[in-house]
């Protein structure tokens, strides 16, 4: 029988939940990395026993965790502990730890700048790594999404990162600016049908795409609009909360905008809103069934003052029909006096048949659905604040 | 053989408990210690000192002796009795606590108070 591997990062650590395919029982495991922010653990879709995980402290930086026995023993994957940091000739081992942005090959000066809050240009300052998205089809190669934002990648395992540059420097970078948690780069899509095109998306700047395996990149943002913005439909500048799509038909992307719930249905290239009926279309999640491409997920917040659910009331919302019609599944979750959020990276979807759903709220609950959202079941109650999950269906 | 106490986090990250204990070839710096260190446990590499530049992470200090070296330059001698071994070298992280608010653009970016760990701190005078 099938099993389920639920990867959760929360404020203090990383917990790793695991089912076998009924969903009813768990075993927890954890803290990981006890008393360090966990932004997100990933595993590789290559390697069901790779994961990836983002410590990282205001204090202490940024640390990338490997394990390649599933979550059982983690290491950081540059230098064995008590081996020489250099090699013989005095050259530095792997740094797993560092993420330096590129610089012009021409001037050796940043880049470019980027808005502050007061509209100020700014250089880019590294802070941490906000998602590890694994390739499709090698365990050693790794994207990573960063704060400041910018897309990095290893090929190595995470021994070394090297930044895809070519985001940051197709001319847009003094636009971008920093959403309320700063200027992050949290969603990495990689299509599954034409390695060469990536979508990704950033706070606050919006969606972008490249077709050349991230040498040139393009903002993908026609037909957002945000009236919080200067230009309320500019080219870029919008607060993307989270994208996602469904791996048979990668050119149909979903988003969760800072408000407003849209679809594109040419890889981006034009959106329109599916808002609909939900009771709030503010949120940070959004997610796709695994074997119904129209079939979504979102959670709606109250609005971005008040981060938490439309009258105390926990509820997901599903649509069958790709958006615009919307139905509430709130059995199992708090309907009353529930004041938690739901952060853009804490849900999730496993393949099973019938698809499990799950998420992660920041009162520390981790909610199971095994039928598609119709009902939930908490897995855990009292973790730190989730700040991330994700699911992985073993064989 | 000098004596260096890591926060809890570091101290966790480099699997130790209580002091470190390092043999500094040639003067002993905070560079040196830190160099020293670091090939140690090469797990604290960009955890203390930045990848780049070399310097302090901003929200930790350096103690000894009852003073606060953490605006010493990185090649000024440490004091006799750190060299010596009488007197431990201290890391510790600010305590800077609070959630920062998560804002009309939220994230899941805000910070908990991760230096403020319980642990015996050096002996400074008020």
């Amino acid at each position: 029988m099938s099993r389920v591997r639920a990867l959760v990062g929360t404020r203090k650590g990383a917990f790793i939940l695991t089912s076998d395919g009924k969903r009813q029982k768990w075993e927890v495991s954890g803290p990981h990395f006890a008393g360090w922010e966990i932004y997100h653990v990933k595993g590789s879709p290559a390697d069901a026993n790779r994961l990836y995980a983002s410590q990282t402290s205001a204090w202490f930086g940024q640390i990338i965790q490997r394990s390649d026995d599933g979550g059982r023993t983690w290491h950081q994957p540059g230098t064995p502990p008590g081996e020489p940091t250099t090699t013989p000739e005095g050259m530095p081992k792997g740094e797993s730890n560092k993420f330096v942005y590129d610089t012009s090959p021409e001037t050796g000066q940043p880049l470019t700048t980027h808005q502050l809050y007061d509209g100020t240009q700014h250089p880019w300052e590294f802070k941490r790594v906000w998602h590890l998205e694994p390739s499709l089809d090698d365990p050693d190669t790794v994207y990573a999404g960063v704060e400041d934002a910018a897309l990095f990648r290893t090929t190595d395992g995470g021994k070394t990162w090297q930044e895809l540059a070519g985001l940051r420097g197709h001319g847009s970078g003094p636009q971008w600016s920093p959403g309320a948690g700063g200027m992050g780069l949290h969603t990495i899509l990689l299509d599954p049908g034409n390695p060469r095109r990536i979508y990704v998306a950033i706070s606050a700047a919006g969606a972008f795409r490249t077709d050349d395996a991230g040498r040139t990149w393009k903002p993908i943002n026609r037909g957002l609009r945000s009236e919080y913005i200067p230009n309320p439909t500019a080219e870029v500048g919008h607060c993307v909360h989270r994208m996602a799509l469904h791996p048979s038909r990668p050119q149909v992307l979903f988003m969760q905008k800072h408000w407003d719930i849209l679809r594109s249905d040419d890889a981006g290239e034009s959106w329109r809103e599916v808002s609909g009926n939900l009771p709030s279309d503010f949120g940070f999640v959004i997610d796709v069934h695994a074997h119904e491409p129209e079939t979504i997920y979102v959670v709606p917040i109250k609005s971005d003052s008040e981060h938490y659910p439309p009258e105390g009331k926990l509820r997901v919302y599903r649509s069958r029909t790709g958006g615009n019609e919307w139905e509430a599944l709130p059995k199992g979750l708090p309907q009353s006096h529930c004041y938690v959020n739901v952060l853009r990276e804490a849900m999730a979807v496993d393949s099973l048949d019938p698809c499990g759903v799950y998420f992660g709220t920041t009162g520390g609950q981790v909610y199971a659905s095994a039928d598609a959202g119709d009902s939930w079941e908490p897995i855990v109650r009292d973790l730190p604040a989730v700040l991330s999950v994700e699911v992985q269906t073993l064989p | 053989m000098i004596r260096v106490v890591l926060p809890a986090h570091l101290q966790r990250l480099a699997g130790v408990s209580g002091d470190v204990e390092l043999e500094v070839a040639g003067p002993v710096t905070q560079r040196s210690l830190l160099d020293a260190l670091e090939t140690r446990y090469p797990m604290l590499r960009g955890t203390i000192r930045d990848h780049l530049t070399g310097q302090r992470r901003p929200f930790l200090r350096f103690f000894a002796c009852e003073q606060d070296l953490s605006h010493e330059p990185p090649d000024a001698p440490l004091p006799e009795a750190v060299a010596s071994g009488r007197e431990p070298f201290w890391i510790l992280g600010a305590i800077a606590g609070g959630e920062e608010s998560q804002g009309g653009g939220g994230s899941k970016g805000s910070q908990g108070s991760g230096g403020g760990q319980r642990q015996a701190g050096p002996p400074v005078r008020g």
